[in-house]
C-alpha cells in the first residue's frame, strides 16, 4: 500500500468542493485511485447538513471573555498582594523577635514545673478537638 | 483584539467552526457549547495571533482540543451528551453520512474534516491537531481509506 498519494489531489478536492470540474481532471479522477477517494470523501462530507449556529451573539461572548480576563487579573493582583503581606509579616516578626531576650525567656520556661507544661498542652489539645467537633456538627 | 475585530472574526469563522464541531462530535448542542468555549478561550489567551489565517488555525486548534476533552469525558461520564445522528428525521438526506461519520474514530474524523471540508494543507493540519507534519500524510491517507470503505459498504 503506497501512501504517496497523487499530485492532483488538491485540484481534485477543489473541484469536488466547488463542483467545477475540467474534463481532463474528471477523467483523471476516474482513473486515479487516490483522487477517486478524495472525491468520494469530499462529496460525502459535503452532504452532511450543518445548520447555522444559534449560539451566543459575538458581543455576549466578548463580554464573557472580558469578564474572565478581569477575574484572572484580579486573582493575580490578590496573589501578589498576599505575598506582599506575608513578606511584610515575616519582616515585622523577625524584627520583633530580634528584641527578645532569649536567655531570660529560656530561664523563665525552665522555672515552670513540668505538670504545668503538661496541663497547658492538654488545654490546647482539648480546645482544638472541641473546635473541630463543633465545626463538624455545624456542617 | 478589540470588539469590532472580534465581531469580524466571528462572522468569518462561526459557520465553519460550528460545522466542524457538529460533524466532529455528532451533537449540535455539544458543538455549540464547544464553539462558545473555543471563542472564550481564544479571547482569554495571553497572546492572540494577528494574522487572519493564524487566528483561524488557533481557533480550530482550541476547538479540536475541547472536542478531544469531550470524547475523553464520554468514556467515563455516562451522563455526558452523546452523538445524536440516530435521531435525525428519516427525511434528512444526510442521515447516512452522520452514521458513516459515527463509525470513524474521532482522530480520523478530525483529519478528514480539516483536510476535505476546511481544505487545510498538511502543515496547517499539523498545527491544528498538534501532530508532526510528516505524520499527517500517512494518517490522513489511512483515515481516507477507512472512510471510503465505510461509504462504499466494504467495512463492517
Amino acid at each position: 500500500m503506497t501512501m504517496s498519494g497523487c499530485a492532483h489531489e488538491h485540484e481534485t478536492w477543489q473541484a469536488s468542493a466547488s463542483g467545477r470540474w475540467t474534463p481532463a481532471l474528471e477523467a483523471h479522477a476516474r482513473e486515479c485511485a487516490s483522487c477517486a477517494d478524495v472525491r468520494i470523501v469530499t462529496e460525502t462530507l459535503a452532504t452532511a447538513s450543518s445548520p447555522a449556529p444559534t449560539a451566543m451573539a459575538p458581543s455576549a461572548i466578548w463580554f464573557c471573555a472580558r469578564h474572565i480576563r478581569r477575574v484572572r487579573a484580579m486573582t493575580r493582583i490578590e496573589l501578589v498582594s498576599l505575598f506582599g503581606q506575608l513578606a511584610a509579616l515575616a519582616v515585622i516578626t523577625g524584627a520583633a523577635l530580634s528584641f527578645v531576650d532569649w536567655p531570660a525567656v529560656w530561664a523563665a520556661a525552665e522555672a515552670v514545673p513540668a505538670p504545668a507544661w503538661a496541663g497547658l498542652v492538654a488545654l490546647v489539645t482539648g480546645a482544638l478537638v472541641a473546635r473541630n467537633l463543633s465545626e463538624r456538627s455545624t456542617h | 483584539m478589540n470588539e469590532p475585530a472580534f465581531a469580524m472574526l466571528y462572522a468569518r469563522t462561526a459557520g465553519p467552526l460550528c460545522g466542524y464541531l457538529r460533524k466532529l462530535t455528532g451533537n449540535a448542542a455539544v458543538a455549540e457549547d464547544l464553539m462558545q468555549d473555543s471563542y472564550i478561550r481564544f479571547l482569554s489567551a495571553a497572546h492572540v495571533p494577528d494574522a487572519d489565517d493564524h487566528q483561524r488555525h488557533y481557533l480550530f486548534r482550541i476547538a479540536t482540543n475541547l472536542a478531544r476533552d469531550y470524547f475523553r469525558r464520554l468514556k467515563y461520564d455516562e451522563h455526558a451528551p452523546r452523538p445524536v445522528a440516530h435521531v435525525l428525521p428519516p427525511s434528512d438526506d444526510s442521515r447516512d453520512v452522520w452514521r458513516q461519520l459515527e463509525r470513524v474514530s474521532p482522530r480520523d474524523r478530525e483529519l478528514l474534516l480539516l483536510a476535505y471540508v476546511e481544505g487545510l494543507s498538511h502543515a496547517e493540519i499539523a498545527k491544528v491537531t498538534g501532530l508532526m507534519r510528516a505524520s499527517v500524510r500517512p494518517l490522513l491517507y489511512r483515515a481516507r481509506k477507512r472512510f471510503v470503505a465505510i461509504v462504499q459498504g466494504g467495512a463492517s
